[in-house]
């Protein structure tokens, strides 16, 4: 199919922009770890009310090209690090695979970081986690959704909630806001203990099996309310409830459950980039008897949060991740020796820190005239190969939805989580993809 | 909507069971008949069942010849040569249709290869066993490899418009190994000096050629490739 650039696109985007980019700090990590046991994608998704044409959206892709170029990119290999340059072939949209956050095959998407789907009413972007975090791509998104909406005839007005073709792309989107926000100075990494690992019989071939559980944002507050938290930490103390009361009891007793919780570093910093801008801590907690309680479960979560969720933590993570990449012998070591090195050490230390990761995208604010198109918006990590269930948060017109991705057949962690919900009065209405009996 | 009386949920999707606890709900593709995900349909993988099947015929050609070899002992240990042949076919099919990487480094990596293995046959056939001044591989095999994959390398980018820039750093790549062949010759002394001069003389030539036409776009490519 030959795509033309609809006369509304701003061409001029693409001159500004520069050629080619260096990764981001956190970006640097993911070429090297990433492999088809993890891929390290996550997909954004939102069902429409009418079912999507796919040669529209076809077009929205092409049409957001010179908006995002930061996204439109393809790696290539440096000698000391990769980059990424601009892409000038085609990215394809197809229709929407049952494999859930596959590993991306750059070599058959053309070279793009990221795929976009439609299945039925819906349309899904799946990210690589190198071009950015989950607050980029919900941008580029809406953006997609949006454009989607405008081909498809209907009148829209952006409210300046949506970035739109007609606009040119600035710097401050494209720029790398961990090297621009990090001061100098020593710093010390928080040391955190090997995490207590959920296992289970895999899925022989790989995959994601999904369980979502939606409900109304509303009694969901009121719930965390209830219990005097925020709903981050409601969810992350009840996910931690869930792995405590479901795990091991033997090796319980011997490792923490480390809940790892992102944190969108944007707000801090008023930062526009629609690259990676995040960072993260751990709520860590220890197994003591089979009479574990929620509520101390949620002080404990609560503190970490305390401690752990202000800038003066969160620019120590920032620094010891910058001046790990500043540092001189690692930026002269050649990128297979840094390759050899960094996967050496994430696969011993880093991938063994955490026991869940549970994100939280937060409430996703859509201008009327596009939300009244737009049924739900959802929110999909992807799964390690037989690794526990991590939970992706995000809402929309007034609905939470709570994605669980598991690399393993049990989901008594899901079961306790979603019941504990319910017994709190909380209705749930819950959808999986049952990939456990494919394999 | 379903529900699971267990769980306490609502079920969505066009499934029998809950997907928490797998409780058996009947009737449930009347009430809910679209399913929420597509549907898993296995692919048989064809590509995986040829690759390994090379591998195994490679490890069994290279065993049988050495076991032949040192059954027939006649002084000459041609199941080396025969390995280096089996080997460098069994990953040249891997490196050109399984592995993903870019043509230009499969270009450069063939070119080096197939020198190499020149260079092995050539010491093995040899009575000394060590490098003759006269060999044919560094006076004739080289400099017609780094010439034709110079050339091909020429052909691609003429061909491929959009992807010219991506080949310039490749085909500067062959074209210093260009040089190689001559500097063997010069200093073994090796005759014939041709073949290595034509190739050296190709070299400086596309060389000369790029940065009088290209020197920006390699400039670029150079601080892309090389930043720290």
């Amino acid at each position: 199919m030959v795509l033309q650039l609809n006369p509304l696109v701003n061409t001029k985007t693409g001159h500004a922009a520069p050629k080619w980019f260096r990764l981001d700090n956190a970006a640097k990590i993911y070429p090297v770890v990433a492999g088809p046991q993890n891929g390290h994608v996550f997909r954004i998704s939102m069902t429409l009310t009418e079912d999507i044409d796919p040669k529209l959206l076809q077009q929205a892709v092409f049409d957001l090209k010179p908006r995002f170029p930061t996204f439109y990119v393809r790696m290539r290999r440096g000698f000391f690090w990769y980059y990424y340059e601009k892409n000038e072939r085609t990215l394809e949209v197809k229709p929407e695979p049952p494999f859930m956050c596959k590993s991306i095959d750059f070599f058959a998407n053309n070279g793009y970081q990221f795929s976009c789907y439609y299945h039925k009413k819906r349309i899904s972007v799946e990210v690589f986690h190198s071009i950015c975090d989950g607050n980029g791509a919900l941008e580029y998104t809406k953006s997609l959704v949006y454009r989607y909406l405008e081909l498809k005839g209907y009148p829209m007005e952006s409210e300046n909630m949506v970035l739109t073709v007609d606009q040119s792309p600035s710097a401050e989107e494209m720029e790398d806001s961990f090297l621009k926000n990090y001061k100098e100075g020593p710093s010390t990494r928080p040391v955190v203990n090997k995490a207590y690992e959920i296992k289970g019989t895999p899925f022989i071939q790989g995959g994601t099996g999904v369980i979502t559980g939606k409900m109304s944002v509303e009694e969901l507050k009121k719930v965390a309310k209830d219990y005097n938290a925020t709903v981050t930490q409601f969810l992350a103390a009840l996910l931690a409830y869930s792995i405590l009361k479901t795990g091991d009891r033997k090796r319980l007793a011997r490792r923490p459950v480390n809940i790892f919780i992102p944190v969108n570093m944007r707000k801090y910093f008023n930062s526009k980039t629609l690259r990676n801008f995040s960072l993260y801590f751990y709520s860590i907690h220890k197994y003591k008897d089979d009479s574990i309680e929620f509520k101390e479960i949620l002080e404990k979560t609560k503190q970490d949060f305390e401690e752990k969720l202000n800038l003066a933590h969160l620019l120590e993570t920032m620094k010891a991740n910058v001046a790990a990449e500043k540092n001189l012998a690692v930026r002269g070591s050649p990128l297979f020796v840094k390759k050899l090195l960094l996967k050496a050490g994430y696969s011993m230390f880093a991938n063994r820190l955490a026991t869940a990761t549970i994100t939280n995208l937060g409430n996703v604010v859509l201008p009327s005239s596009m939300s009244k198109y737009v049924e739900d918006v959802e929110l999909n990590l992807g799964a390690r190969y037989k690794s526990g269930p991590n939970a992706a948060v995000v809402s929309c017109k007034g609905v939470a939805s709570v994605a669980f991705s598991r690399g393993i057949k049990e989901k008594e962690v899901e079961k306790t989580f979603f019941r504990f919900l319910s017994e709190q009065g909380i209705k749930v209405e819950i959808q999986g993809n049952y990939w456990e009996k494919y394999f | 909507m379903l529900y699971c009386i267990d769980c306490k949920v609502r079920i969505t999707g066009n499934s029998d069971r809950c997907p928490l606890c797998d409780k058996h709900m009947p009737g449930a593709y009347q009430q809910n008949p679209e399913p929420k995900y597509p549907e898993y349909i296995p692919k048989v993988r064809s590509n995986r069942k040829v690759a390994k099947a090379m591998f195994i015929s490679a490890i069994l050609l290279i065993m049988l010849s050495a076991g032949i070899n040192a059954l027939t002992w006649s002084g000459s240990l041609w199941s080396v040569i025969f390995s280096a042949y089996v080997l460098y076919i069994w990953l040249m099919g891997l490196v050109t249709f399984k592995t993903r990487v870019h043509l230009g480094i499969k270009l450069v990596g063939h070119a080096i290869s197939v020198s190499v293995l020149m260079l092995i046959m050539n010491v093995f056939i040899s009575k000394t066993g060590t490098l003759n001044p006269v060999t044919w591989s560094v006076s004739y095999g080289m400099p017609i490899v780094f010439i034709a994959f110079i050339v091909a390398a020429v052909i691609i980018m003429i061909k491929k418009k959009q992807n010219r820039k991506d080949f310039l750093f490749y085909l500067l790549c062959l074209c210093v190994a260009g040089f190689v062949p001559f500097i063997i010759v010069l200093c073994f002394l090796t005759e014939p000096m041709l073949p290595g001069l034509i190739a050296a003389a190709i070299s400086y030539l596309i060389i000369m050629g790029l940065a009088v036409f290209a020197r920006k776009a390699i400039a670029e490519e150079f601080v892309k490739k090389f930043h720290v």
